[in-house]
């Protein structure tokens, strides 16, 4: 049976009190309430019944210990998995660069293509553009308030953060994160590593951090 | 292959973590090591049997460490593993929800199967045990999902408030207030079980 709750009070309290989580201050004020309160002494005892501190009642039933063949068989099954996740992400992006390697040898052998949308009667790709708009106007690049960072290092001067496209609801798209392919990412000073992201996300997309001008 | 050693402290997880998810096996092995309890733990509690738990502790391992663009590293990678292994565990529930009828039968063949002999010998206390056990993992089920996943990644996890808020992206007040009320509907189940 739960105490009524009292004016100005939250029973809540005296869960947090129970588990140490409260500050001194906190208990103090906790305490003074049940030296008037004693009727809430029942539910304080519940609520240490059945903490985490109550090893009459846990121990007994914990959860009975997977056996060390089966802690073995488990941590072997995840670096598999692991190794296997590895294997098909570099393998992804050892294609994709191929792919990109061979796209960027096109562009310099073969000739560049005709713009013919300079012309006045538009093709029909070109349709709703004011003429001349192709290749003329300039595209619209993203401040600082359009780019979600999703990762930082704390020292991240000179490394690599990954952020989400700035115009991704727009037109305009430079690349996808599978696209990408890092050859070398290193850590800071500190031995930490910048986050890369492990699998592909088709709106999410590396961006180099420049470290800023003094 | 690098040591590990001295990555071992709690400061040198993130480096360890991103070890681990480039396959370096000893910084999985220190990773498993060091977390491996709490999450079966935690994984056993919200499915009611090991065979499960081992199995939702695994998928959960292989998330957290090749889904690293969704850890904020805000907290710790503890944190977040509970987090992807408690989401696991349900996820797993879900699908095998038949198995819950037979989760007490499944957690006491666990115990036989794993070998582990409690250090008593006396059947009658094995016995009121093997009940409570099954008593307390049938009211666990009987809470909120909500309140189930909050009072087990406190209870089992050994998660402060504030861990358990991160995982769950919640405020230290609802876990609060998710604990008291959880408590407080387990007594009235077990009123009859556990002395307060």
């Amino acid at each position: 049976m739960t105490t009524p709750r009292p004016e100005n009070f939250p029973l809540e309290l005296l869960a947090a009190y129970a588990d140490g989580e409260l500050s001194t201050e906190d208990r103090s004020r906790v305490e003074c309430w049940l030296a008037e309160n004693h009727e809430a002494l029942e539910d304080l005892e519940t609520q240490e019944a059945f903490g985490p501190g109550n090893v009459d009642l846990w121990g007994p039933v914990s959860p009975p210990s997977p056996s060390a063949d089966d802690w073995i068989a488990t941590r072997e099954c995840i670096g598999r998995q692991m190794r296997l996740a590895n294997r098909v992400r570099w393998a992804g992006w050892a294609g994709t660069f191929g792919l990109l390697a061979t796209a960027a040898t096109l562009m310099f052998v073969l000739p560049a293509p005709q713009h013919n949308c300079v012309d006045p009667e538009l093709p029909r790709d070109c349709d709703g553009l004011p003429p001349g708009s192709i290749d003329d106007e300039p595209y619209p690049m993203a401040s600082s308030a359009d780019v979600r960072i999703i990762s930082l290092p704390e020292s991240a001067s000179g490394l690599l953060v990954v952020g989400e496209h700035p115009l991704r609801d727009s037109f305009l798209s430079f690349a996808k994160m599978s696209e990408v392919q890092f050859h070398n990412v290193g850590t800071d000073l500190a031995g930490r590593f910048p986050e890369v992201m492990n699998e592909a996300a088709d709106d999410v997309l590396p961006m180099l951090w420049a470290p800023r001008e003094p | 292959m690098r040591p590990v050693t001295a990555q071992a402290s709690p400061d040198g997880e993130d480096v360890l973590v991103a070890r681990a998810a480039r396959g370096d096996g000893a910084a999985l092995d220190e990773l498993f090591s060091r977390h491996r309890d709490h999450a079966y733990r935690v994984a056993y509690r919200l499915l009611g049997n090991s065979e499960d738990a081992l199995d939702a502790l695994q998928e959960g391992f292989i998330k957290a460490l090749t889904h690293l663009h969704g850890f904020e590293r805000r907290s710790s990678f503890k944190t977040w593993l509970l987090r992807v292994v408690s989401n696991a565990a349900l996820d797993l529930g879900r699908q095998r929800r038949r198995r819950e009828r037979l989760s007490v039968e499944a957690s006491n063949r666990a115990t036989s199967e794993s070998g582990q002999t409690p250090e008593h010998s006396d059947p009658c206390r094995e016995a009121e045990e093997s009940d409570l056990r099954s008593a307390v993992a049938e009211a666990l089920m009987m809470l909120p999902e909500s309140q189930r996943r909050t009072f087990i990644l406190h209870v089992d996890g050994g998660m402060s408030y504030r861990e358990v808020a991160d995982t769950m992206g919640i405020s230290i007040g609802t876990v609060m207030s998710r604990l008291f009320y959880a408590r407080q509907k387990l007594r009235g189940i077990l009123a009859s079980r556990v002395q307060a």
